[in-house]
């Protein structure tokens, strides 16, 4: 894989880089950027998108660490990627692809921690009516666990359909599968969404 | 009846962007309206799962992850560049011209042996110049150059302990010697061993 054969320090970028212009900047253009060596544009994309990143990553392996270790991967993977990534798709979406993959990898090699039953520690008591908040936070970390022990494929596209909210398109691209392969996996999670609520 | 919808267009349903054709069908099919109902609740389920599902690292965690990812590509860069060099060296595609190289060093290295063995008029001698043909076809490569630097750089002592055979190897070669070649390259050493001792 090639590496951007930029060798110089960040600091000595820095100096020639205006970081407010830069935010002003589209991913686009902060590719191109980053493509010529400009190590301060890749800084920009890490912090636009390690929000999302992190997420996605949490979402497959539902813990702080291993999330936040398999997004430093994605952004490292995505730096030695770049000069490989066509543009023909959105940098969010190709971001997501390596997550995926990512995260697909680690799901195979490490086994996933269940998430427990215990109600969520961001419930906001103040609100209506507390005990209907903790059953609603216990129903969704059932419904959470439940997508947990899904395929792979199938989970990925749950995850993208719902929680990320992908167009299909979007899918088929980030899982290198077509449109219609894209359609079929979400029919099938459901379906065994479906049987795992009720067993 | 039209046939029942597929897996893509009960997804389709969810979205409502079934084509007129198909939601037709939909509207007649009581088995179609029963899948994508089910199909619509668990979605119903999932989406209500999504609120507060990863809970938000505290702010220090995003100010450190952008170094963290910084340090990360730094020692990317640095391991790849490092190790660049042995690792084109082993490459495998060069591997079977370093192996061809290193058994005629080897041969190289038996050349006085051989020519000892062709007065005794010993039977080794053949492939042995054979070899030097070989040696001829090869000094022209670029894997001979290499290697013909590579042992400019050695001490003696040390090219021969890294480019000699094995003593399995030399075991092995024993093992398959006739009884009249053993006993011709019993009297080559002991001619050597004198030869040394004087």
């Amino acid at each position: 894989m090639s590496v951007p054969a930029d060798t110089t320090t960040r600091s000595e970028q820095r100096n020639d880089v205006d970081s407010s212009d830069m935010g002003a900047l589209d991913d686009v253009a902060l590719v191109a950027r980053c493509r010529t060596g400009d190590r301060a544009a890749f800084d920009v994309i890490v912090q636009r998108h390690q929000r999302t990143v992190y997420q996605v990553c949490y979402r497959f392996v539902r813990n702080h660490e291993d999330a936040a270790d398999l997004a430093q991967d994605v952004f490292v993977r995505a730096f030695k990627g770049l000069r490989t990534f066509k543009g023909d798709a959105q940098l969010s979406t190709w971001l997501y692809r390596i997550g995926v993959n990512v995260c697909l990898n680690r799901v195979a090699a490490k086994r996933v921690v269940i998430e427990p039953l215990e109600p969520s520690q961001h419930i906001d008591d103040r609100g209506v009516d507390p005990f209907r908040q903790v059953a609603q936070a216990e129903k969704a970390t059932v419904v959470r666990r439940a997508i947990a022990q899904l395929p792979p494929k199938q989970r990925a596209t749950l995850l993208l359909r719902v929680y990320q909210e992908l167009s299909h398109e979007e899918i088929a691209q980030t899982l290198g599968t077509s449109v219609g392969a894209a359609k079929a996996n979400l029919f099938h999670a459901l379906g065994n969404l479906k049987r795992l609520l009720r067993s | 009846m039209t046939k029942h919808l597929s897996p893509e267009e009960r997804v389709d349903a969810l979205d409502g962007v079934l084509t007129q054709l198909r939601q037709t069908h939909l509207d007649e099919c009581a088995a179609c309206r029963r899948s994508v109902a089910e199909l619509t609740e668990v979605l119903t389920h999932a989406r209500q799962s999504v609120e507060h599902d990863v809970p938000e690292p505290s702010p220090l965690f995003w100010q450190h992850f952008e170094q963290r990812v910084d340090v990360a590509i730094a020692e990317e860069t640095m391991a790849a560049s490092s190790t660049g060099w042995w690792q084109r060296l082993i490459d495998f595609r060069r591997a079977p011209a370093l192996a061809t190289a290193a058994v005629v060093i080897t041969m190289v290295a038996l050349v006085p042996l051989a020519m000892r063995m062709n007065k005794v008029e010993s039977p080794v001698a053949t492939p042995i110049a054979n070899a030097e043909v070989e040696l001829g076809a090869m000094s022209e490569t670029v894997e001979w150059q290499f290697v013909a630097s590579v042992l400019g750089t050695l001490e003696e002592e040390t090219a021969r302990e890294v480019l000699g055979p094995s003593p399995v190897a030399l075991g092995a070669a024993l093992e398959s010697l006739t009884s009249a070649e053993r006993e011709a390259f019993a009297r080559l050493l002991e001619a050597e061993m004198s030869a040394g001792s004087e």
